[in-house]
């Protein structure tokens, strides 16, 4: 059994306008992980070469153990892939796409079918065209889910979904991963999807992975600490800084190496913890990139 | 290649392009029965055009249908999902496009042959000229299956149709004119002449040519979104 359903490794791909640069990712089998970055970050694009319907020009790509792209047809066989860009077959429908990917593959489990159908408010007669987009995301899921993948590779998945089929569409994917076998890899903007479900993440930006690691071990380690500092110029002398914004003597400092250590490192300067506040996946993820584009600029 | 991955995307679009097809093909039958029972020069000239147009129409709507409105419309990603790579892609299509196009080109090819031979007030040295102008129009098919597999554009596939059923006017007046066929074309016996036969020839290795070019772009291409 191979430990990482995915494995990228200093993947590259040049456009004229874009490139993905150094990428290196490891999902390992059982886990949900989640793929955030803002629109053009290279998320679709990363997910397009796993599935080999984009070649990369440099670097390795293995996916349930099969190399990308010599694999992909393989490594296919196991994998349901759902992108926010994928449309069905206006004039079929749901039924008639239940029925091709059926015979098409073997693991294909009916009842589930039947179950996912119902609930999430389907009707297996109905022409695709006569969806609305909820329930064409839903439809296109279903469809990736009841052949009952090792791998589902879901690109924005819950991009445009109303609240309620959002949170039909999460649940699923949660319950598709009651099998530690089988794996999840979606990208979103949406940060609160992600923290809902992935117990692993990973931030790209500009066509670089900024960071990623165990969601717990993420949150943890992200604090924003509230300071008042012995005198204006204190700020300088903060230690393990991402982002440093002060007026006057109150400070904010947002760190990612969080610990009792760094508190005892801000008294050391002079300056008053007022307070320690977690942050949300949104603000990390937002402090990660702006703070890896100043590095960049820098 | 996985043929039975090629079988199953055959059927796909069997099933999703058979009706518009069998409707094209009908109306191809409607413009047989005016040929066969005209009894005006006008009729007889629109039942033609009709039927000329059935022909050239099932091929672009194939070509557009089943290739470029699949790519841009966005159904390319969930079938590219399917374990299959751009080889099983392309035979499927050449061969699901070959099978719906060849379907209403045999049975209105072999009809116009019927009406031909059957009415005698349509000179049966007429034979060798349709039969050449129907694999002219396979041939101009073909052009226009191969632009929407290589580019998958909708300003490609419709230029290169559009050019093609434009230069179906110029063959027709240029074959017509040939010494050979212009001396037998309204006789009472079908002539196979040379031109005939070396143009049929000539549109058989083109067809045979651009489908190989079709397929040596496929299998080289990289990026398939």
């Amino acid at each position: 059994m191979t430990h990482l359903a995915v494995h990228l490794q200093g993947v590259h791909k040049r456009y004229p306008h874009f490139a993905l640069e150094d990428v290196s990712l490891e999902v390992p089998t059982g886990t949900i992980l989640g793929f955030i970055g803002a629109n053009g970050a290279g998320k679709s694009t990363t997910l397009r070469i796993l599935m080999g319907l984009v070649s990369h020009d440099r670097g390795h790509v293995e996916m349930l153990g099969h190399p990308i792209p010599d694999g992909a047809i393989a490594a296919k066989t196991q994998v349901g892939f759902v992108s926010e860009d994928m449309k069905l077959f206006p004039g079929a429908t749901l039924d008639w796409h239940m029925r091709f990917v059926a015979k098409v593959f073997g693991g294909w489990d009916a009842g589930y079918a039947a179950e996912l159908v119902r609930r999430f408010d389907l009707r297996a007669d109905q022409k695709i065209k006569g969806l609305s987009h909820g329930q064409r995301v839903k439809a296109a899921l279903l469809l990736a889910l009841a052949r009952r993948p090792r791998l589902l590779i879901l690109d924005e998945p819950t991009t445009g979904l109303d609240p309620v089929a959002r949170h039909e569409v999460l649940g699923a994917l949660t319950a598709a991963v009651q099998d530690e076998e089988r794996t999840v890899l979606f990208s979103s903007q949406n940060t609160l999807d992600v923290e809902q479900i992935a117990d692993r993440i990973a931030f790209i930006d500009r066509g670089r992975i900024v960071d990623a690691d165990d969601k717990e071990r993420y949150l943890e380690r992200w604090r924003r600490l509230r300071l008042t500092l012995p005198d204006a110029a204190g700020q300088t002398t903060l230690p393990s800084a991402v982002a440093v914004t002060a007026t006057g003597r109150i400070a904010t400092l947002v760190t990612d190496r969080h610990s009792d250590e760094l508190l005892a490192a801000c008294r050391a300067t002079g300056a008053t913890v007022q307070s320690v506040d977690r942050m949300t996946l949104e603000e990390i993820f937002v402090a990660s990139v702006m703070a890896r584009r100043e590095e960049v600029a820098a | 290649m996985n043929g039975v991955m090629i079988r199953h995307l055959v059927t796909k679009d069997w099933e999703l392009h058979r009706v518009p097809t069998a409707a094209a093909m009908a109306t191809g039958l409607l413009a047989l029965a005016m040929l066969l029972w005209s009894d005006t020069r006008l009729v007889f000239y629109v039942g033609s055009v009709l039927l000329i147009t059935v022909v050239i129409t099932v091929g672009i709507y194939l070509a557009f249908l089943s290739v470029v409105h699949e790519r841009t419309q966005g159904m390319l990603p969930f079938v590219m999902s399917l374990p299959i790579g751009t080889r099983e892609y392309t035979m499927s299509k050449i061969v699901s496009n070959g099978v719906l196009f060849l379907i209403p080109w045999t049975v209105l090819g072999f009809g116009a042959a019927a009406v031909i031979l059957v009415r005698d007030s349509v000179p049966d040295g007429l034979l060798p000229y349709a039969t050449l102008l129907m694999f002219h129009m396979l041939t101009g098919y073909v052009l226009a299956l191969a632009a929407a597999l290589i580019t998958g554009s909708e300003g490609w596939t419709i230029a290169v149709a559009g050019v093609t059923n434009l230069a179906l006017q110029g063959f027709m007046f240029w074959t017509s004119n040939l010494p050979d066929v212009a001396a037998t074309i309204n006789g009472p016996l079908p002539v196979w002449t040379s031109s005939i036969r070396w143009l049929i020839a000539a549109e058989l290795v083109a067809v045979v040519a651009i489908l190989a070019i079709v397929w040596s772009w496929q299998v080289r291409r990289t990026d398939f979104t």
